[in-house]
């Protein structure tokens, strides 16, 4: 949890319009998987914040962050060459707990939420779990990280298109799996980083199946320590906290969440955030 | 320099005469940009600063607004949090004691909707260990009752001035809106209010809008803008409070490095608060002091006191 600098080894293209980042720190330096960075892409103040980036992998003395040149913050990133420094802060937030009370593994990533899934994946399958990562995208050439996920594991493809592998999302891939009984729920561990939509069906076949979830959630980031509170969810009240919700920081109590925790409704609907609001009589 | 502990505690050129306090700093964090330091104690050390105003906090705990709460815009950024915080009780039972141990000033800032309530939180933190004085925020541009209704009438400005005055022992600065058509005018009148120190500015009021959502990208629809962005702007309203009130002025607006700072005391300010900048830096507060004792060298001044102004001779 500091500031840090490290030295860019390498940044290139891996995929159409996605960049992976190798950069070299002391051997110290070490992460749990679902981390985050908190980078600095430009020595200006325009664009001003830092970029929240998942370190994808790590081993002694280097880490590796992927990340799709979507705006500008990360267009500047890309242009940085080997020999650069980059400062960051971190690693930053509250890892995936790395579960082996159940023998499986279910890794589910939509889009960009791929890369912290890579890390996880070696770090269970070293614990002895049997690790199926399942890929989502809109179209073939939207998925991601195929070719270094294989060796933990099996591979499950969904494309929105059906232009390869099961035709829908992954969720309903894995609902799939699970409903025709090639599965065995009851020893699984769901645990999945991508957009909001994919986040919330998957808390739902999660809670439905009894599986144990862990959902990485993405928020906009200014500090990135805790001290703003620009980066808040809800988070159900638990029995004994009066049942409240409570407001949590994706920067610090996350980004990792537990399946069940997350009051969904409460992106959509401010009166989450007046009903339960005691305003100062 | 170090303290009697061996802690840093900087130059002795940086030490600060802020109205009633001395300083070691002339170089605050700002108001919902550093919490209650818990967060940045293992990025810097504390007790370098000039001092710490907390997150707005008011008498009951405030869940804030709806997200998405923050936008990044054009060097600068909009926050619409809605003044998110646990409450006074918890405030002075949970946070303010671990403040205390680093020995660091702490000002409390205060939100309310009536007088009375401001009243209540000052008389509540006086003889609070650690507290060295209260900001009024009576410009907070997120939520709907008080805070900036206050900041925009001189005579509702005047009377929450007074009327925490009356309840504490403390300083009590108050911290002014630049959402108004007249800022002097608010000056004027929390000056009259007996407030012992001024701040400004808080966010200027803006909006950013999501075009594929064909909505206001906030939660809140709109959001206070801060960071460099806004610096020109709060620079000028500090230069023209500074220019009408005797009482201590603090600069606070898009300030990043130890000649923003410079130029914010040349304005007329005593000492400045630094907010947004910790989020990219955060060491900010303790880097640009550095910054400002090398600016003092460069530009040829002895000590802060001789900076505060100089831009008016
Ligand atoms: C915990 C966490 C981990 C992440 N890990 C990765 C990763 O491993 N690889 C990757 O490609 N992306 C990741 N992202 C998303 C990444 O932060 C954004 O893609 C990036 O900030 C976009 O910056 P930009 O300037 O290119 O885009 P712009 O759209 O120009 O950014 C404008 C502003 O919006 C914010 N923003 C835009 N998209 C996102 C987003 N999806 N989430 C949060 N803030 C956003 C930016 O930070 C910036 O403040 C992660 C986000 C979070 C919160
Ligand atoms: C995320 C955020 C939260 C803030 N919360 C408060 C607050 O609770 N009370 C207050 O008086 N000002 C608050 N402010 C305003 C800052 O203290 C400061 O006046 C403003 O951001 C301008 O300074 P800057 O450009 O250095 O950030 C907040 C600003 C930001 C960015
Ligand atoms: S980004 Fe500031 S609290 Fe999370």
């Amino acid at each position: 949890m500091v500031k840090l600098v490290g030295q860019i080894i390498e940044n290139r293209p891996i995929e159409e319009g996605t960049f992976e980042m190798i950069v070299a720190v002391p051997p110290t330096f070490s992460y749990l998987p679902g981390q985050f960075l908190h980078v600095r892409v430009a020595d200006s103040y325009d664009p001003l914040l830092r970029r929240p980036l998942s370190i994808a992998w790590a081993a002694s003395g280097r880490f590796g962050l992927i990340y799709r040149v979507s705006g500008r913050g990360m267009t500047m990133l890309s242009r940085k060459r080997s020999g650069e420094s980059l400062d960051f802060l971190g690693p930053l937030g509250q890892p995936y707990p790395l579960r082996t009370d159940r023998p499986r593994a279910f890794l589910v990533g939509g889009g960009i939420g791929v890369p912290p899934l890579l890390g996880l994946a070696e770090a269970l399958s070293e614990k002895g779990i049997s690790v199926t990562a399942v890929i989502g995208a809109q179209t073939k050439d939207g998925l991601l990280l195929l070719d270094r996920l294989q060796p933990f594991g099996k591979l499950l493809v969904a494309t929105d298109d059906g232009s390869v592998g099961f035709a829908g999302t992954a969720v309903q891939c894995l609902e799939e799996r699970f409903g025709s009984g090639g599965e065995r729920p009851q020893e699984s561990v769901i645990y999945a980083c991508g957009p909001l939509p994919m986040l919330r069906a998957l808390d739902e076949l999660a809670q439905r199946w009894r599986i144990p979830g862990y959902l990485s959630v993405e928020e906009s980031m200014a500090c990135g320590v805790g001290a703003c509170l620009s980066c808040v969810v809800l988070r159900r009240g638990g029995p004994g906290e009066s049942g409240r919700p409570q407001v949590v920081r994706t920067c610090v109590e996350g980004p990792v969440f537990a399946s069940g925790e997350l009051l969904w409704e409460a992106w959509e609907q401010p009166k989450w955030w007046e009903d339960t609001e005691e305003t100062p009589t | 320099m170090q303290d009697a502990e061996g802690q840093p505690v900087g130059s002795p050129r940086l030490i600060t005469q802020l109205g009633p306090w001395q300083l070691r700093s002339p170089i605050l964090a700002a108001s919902g940009c550093f919490g209650y330091g818990r967060e940045y104690a293992a990025y810097l050390p504390l007790q370098r600063l000039g001092g710490i105003v907390t997150k707005g906090t008011s008498l009951k705990p405030r869940l804030g607004d709806l997200p998405p709460r923050m936008v990044e815009t054009p060097a600068g950024m909009l926050n619409a949090i809605g003044l998110q915080n646990p409450g006074i009780e918890t405030v002075i039972q949970a946070e303010l004691p671990f403040l205390h141990r680093y020995g660091v000033p702490v000002i409390v800032n205060l939100y309310g909707t009536t007088p009375e309530e401001y009243a209540e939180l000052a008389a509540r933190l006086d003889g609070v260990e650690g507290v060295w004085g209260i900001e009024l925020n009576i410009s907070c541009p997120n939520v709907a009752a008080g805070g900036i209704l206050f900041g925009q009438s001189p005579i509702l400005a005047r009377q929450v001035t007074e009327a925490a005055k009356r309840a504490t022992h403390l300083p009590v600065m108050v911290k002014l809106s630049p959402n108004v058509t007249s800022i002097v005018e608010i000056a004027r009148a929390v000056e009259d209010g007996g407030a012992d120190l001024i701040s400004l500015t808080n966010t200027f009021r803006g909006m950013a809008i999501d075009l594929h959502r064909r909505r206001p990208v906030l939660g809140n629809l709109s959001g206070g803008l801060s960071g460099p962005a806004i610096r020109p702007l709060a620079l000028q309203l500090v230069w023209e409070v500074a220019g009408t009130v005797q009482i201590p002025v603090v600069g606070i607006g898009g300030i990043v490095s130890g000649d923003d700072a410079a130029a914010f005391l040349m304005a007329g300010a005593s000492a400045v608060q630094v907010g947004t900048a910790q989020f990219i830096d955060p060491t900010a507060c303790v880097r640009i002091a550095d910054e400002l004792e090398a600016t003092m060298n460069r530009e040829g001044f002895a000590q802060i006191a001789d900076m505060v102004g100089a831009a008016r001779q």
